[in-house]
């Protein structure tokens, strides 16, 4: 279809599985989808693959905006990148013309300052969009993030520091092209169904007028959201770092993904003080609790300058924000001292201490050498039993959204291909009760702290979400309608004969080849589970006392989706979804 | 004779009709009649769980908006309109459409959507994010007050009552006459 389902067929066909993630043979793969570019609701996003230097496995980020749809207006629908400049450069794209350009002046800046500096010197005729990574990428920092237009993220898996490796400093491009459906009239009533559904919903309605960041107070009343390093159910500071509080004191006004009639991105700027920032992106609920709950700060102020320095070094805000409050948990257990943090008091509530940590990371100086690794990489290095404490699936850390309170996204966290993930399938939003997508097979439904039930909407909303993801369709405007109008917006771009059943039937072979890709780069079953922090209960909260049954949905789901003992999806199944080569792959690699 | 909204001779045939009907009215009583109305009142008022989850600094009024059916009976919209200000609940009242519908925020379902929020069936946000609830008013301050909100809904369920799907022939008939009945005595058209 597109998006990181293509790349990762492209990945497969193409390049060993044993390739280092920072090696110049690992292929940096920008992908968009055959929705992107198109004026249907939620379309602009596009994914950047490639080996993840963070977890080992196969890395996808994925991400709204404007580059996507420009991308293709150029005539392209992705681009592979392989290699290994000698130098620093940039990827110039204007239609047919493609060249690498010295990118000696610009390596350094951050990623507000680059963005500026490529925007106005491609500007002349057409503002450019540009993708391109701060120092985080530069230095290798293994969660570092790629900035698209410096306003929206592809955060997670490091792809930042694939790019970095490979000395590209940025890609900007401008396209003249156009996107046509293929059957125009039907697609002209599509559009206006989706975008009524969105006008209609409350999902939509909220993430406009507070962003995502809307869910953290609805979050802290279902025990959705972590806190101090996920060992703790109540944090008082909460009302004061969420959407509202946002919205009330910090907004300065709502930005929108390219045709997207939702708008919840937030421009946020603090005018004064010790945390004082320029007019900028917003944080999103994943940054205001990685930066707020997980630390145990509630100065949304700080969360605020904590998003724009993550931004400018080209950081992911949940990774960073995980890996300091994993460095806290440490420091409270004697596992660090200050002998090995330079000095700094890694307390609970310190947020300056965890400003300071985010520049030391991105430069990778002192204790931000063992931090830019992330916590799992760094726990092994402090050893001493540290591994208990770093909170991470296969090396990818968990997003804000607890399992204890929402078991199947227990499951969802373990069996990911990507480690921990919270956007690739739609089982946040089902099990949340946000939407129900009962025309695909779902219950209408389910009760969050409960493990029964869940493999089967975690096995469901996968067939959902990948084929959504791959065609790139954000998933918010996904939850605001029907399975029905999702086929219907692939059918009518594509003209393809498309329903409900072949959306799931796809989604299933591309869950499976990219789960396959990550068996073949090592993953088995003993890399399903969930961190010790999330299996242990709470004393206090709204999911006190509640542990996700992780063994029985686990073995539920491994029996739904076909995958054997090891953790590996059986030929049979396989060579049924059309992915007989993969299954020979996985035979050779034992 | 029928009272005009906003008077105080309203106001006090109001309560009397409740208290009325609540000493005549045989238990359960029938969701969003007077009698449950006031039975509903009088938990908030004395709820210590509501006064301590309520925000302080809280204005403005709450409306349920039930939508009619006459196969229950109920064959005009009900507005149950909450005076919250601050961490009390000062008043519940049947109002007239006019009136309700100016509420800060407007809580709009089905007979059948709301007998499934008062069996616990149907959560009030789940309810609201999946538009099986419609909500009318400023979802920042509503999202602040989530809290509260769900108290409210918690204590409508606690107070308990009868449901429409339990309701004889000869009730639904009952509650279509009191419907009348009070919409002609107090103007709630």
């Amino acid at each position: 279809m597109g998006g990181g389902g293509l790349a990762a067929k492209l990945f497969l066909d193409r390049f060993s599985n044993d390739t280092e993630p920072l090696s110049p043979e690992n292929p940096l793969i920008v992908m968009t989808g055959p929705l992107t570019g198109t004026t249907l609701p939620g379309t602009s996003r596009f994914a950047v693959c490639a080996r993840s230097p963070l977890t080992g496995f196969w890395g996808v980020g994925t991400c709204g905006g404007n580059f996507g749809p420009e991308l293709k207006y150029a005539g392209y629908d992705g681009i592979l990148i392989r290699g290994k400049a000698e130098k620093p450069v940039y990827l110039s794209i204007a239609d047919e013309s493609v060249e690498l350009v010295d990118a000696a002046d610009i390596w350094g800046q951050d990623l507000y300052a680059v963005t500026a500096t490529l925007k106005e010197r491609h500007g002349q005729k057409k503002k450019p969009k540009v993708l391109a990574i701060g120092p985080g990428g530069e230095n290798q920092v293994l969660f570092a993030a790629i900035g698209n237009d410096g306003a929206h993220f592809i955060g997670r898996t490091g792809m930042g520091a694939v790019m970095g490796a490979k000395n590209l400093k940025a890609i900007v491009v401008t396209g003249t092209g156009k996107v046509l459906p293929a059957l125009a009239e039907e697609y002209k009533e599509v559009r206006s169904r989706v975008i009524d559904k969105c006008k209609e919903s409350m999902v939509a309605q909220s993430l406009h007028s507070m962003g995502t960041a809307s869910s953290l107070d609805l979050g802290m009343m279902t025990g959705d959201v972590p806190i101090r390093n996920w060992r703790q159910g109540e944090f008082e500071g909460s009302g004061k770092t969420g959407g509202p509080a946002m919205t009330a004191d910090y907004l300065t006004k709502e930005h929108a993904c390219f045709s997207c009639p939702i708008a919840c991105k937030r421009v946020v700027k603090v005018d004064a003080g010790p945390y004082r920032t320029q007019e900028g992106p917003g944080p999103e609920y994943e940054t205001c609790c990685a930066f707020g709950s997980f630390i145990e700060n509630d100065n949304l102020e700080a969360i605020i300058k904590a998003n724009e320095l993550c931004n400018r070094y080209g950081l992911d805000t949940i990774s960073c924000g995980a890996t300091i409050a994993f460095a806290m948990q440490c420091f409270e257990k004697g596992l660090l001292t200050t002998a090995d943090t330079d000095g700094l008091e890694l307390t609970w509530g310190n947020v300056d201490v965890a400003l300071v940590l985010i520049e030391k990371i991105a430069r990778r100086e002192g204790i931000g050498e063992l931090l830019a690794q992330g916590s799992v990489k760094a726990a092994r290095k402090i050893g001493q039993g540290a591994e208990q404490y770093a909170v991470a699936v296969k090396g990818l850390e968990l997003p804000a959204h607890d399992p204890r309170g929402f078991h199947g996204m227990g499951l969802e966290y373990a069996v990911g291909y990507r480690g921990a993930c919270h956007l690739q399938h739609m089982t946040l939003y089902i099990e949340q009760g946000m939407t129900t997508f009962e025309s695909a097979g779902f219950e209408s439904d389910y009760s969050g702290q409960s493990s029964d039930g869940k493999a089967r909407m975690v096995f469901l909303s996968q067939n959902m979400g990948a084929p959504a993801g791959s065609a790139c369709l954000c998933v918010f405007v996904l939850a605001c309608m029907d399975a029905q109008d999702a086929a219907d917006m692939i059918r009518t771009v594509t003209g393809w004969n498309f329903g409900i059943a072949d959306l799931l039937n796809m989604g299933a072979r591309i869950w499976l080849l990219m789960r396959g890709l990550t068996n073949l780069m090592g993953a088995r079953a003993k890399d399903d589970i969930l961190p010790p922090n999330v299996m242990l209960p709470l004393d206090n909260g709204m999911a006190a006392g509640s542990v996700p049954d992780l063994e029985k949905m686990r073995k539920e789901y491994y029996e739904l989706r076909g995958i054997d003992a090891d953790g590996i999806p059986r030929r049979e199944v396989l060579e049924k979804a059309g992915l007989a080569e993969l299954a020979v792959r996985l035979d050779a690699a034992g | 004779m029928a009272y005009t909204h906003g008077t105080p001779e309203w106001e006090a045939a109001y309560v009397q009709k409740t208290k009325e009907r609540m000493e005549s009215q045989p238990k359960p009583y029938i969701y969003f009649m007077p009698e449950w109305v006031g039975a509903w009142e009088n938990f908030l008022k004395a709820d210590p769980i509501y006064k301590s989850v309520a925000l302080p600094d809280w204005q403005g009024a709450v409306v349920l908006h039930v939508q009619k059916n006459p196969d229950f009976g109920v064959d005009q919209d009900i507005y149950v309109y909450l005076d919250l200000h601050k961490n009390e609940c000062r008043s519940i009242r049947i109002v007239p459409s006019e009136y309700g519908k100016k509420g800060a925020y407007v809580i709009t379902g089905s007979i059948e959507r709301w007998m499934a929020v008062g069996k616990k069936q149907l959560d009030v946000v789940k309810g609201m994010m999946q538009g099986k609830l419609k909500l009318k008013g400023n979802l920042p301050a509503i999202v602040r007050a989530i809290k509260p909100a769900v108290r409210l809904v918690e204590a409508a369920a606690e107070v308990g009552g009868s449901m429409p799907d339990e309701w004889s022939p000869a009730q639904i008939e009952t509650v279509r006459k009191t419907i009348k009945e009070l919409a002609a005595e107090f103007n709630i058209d």
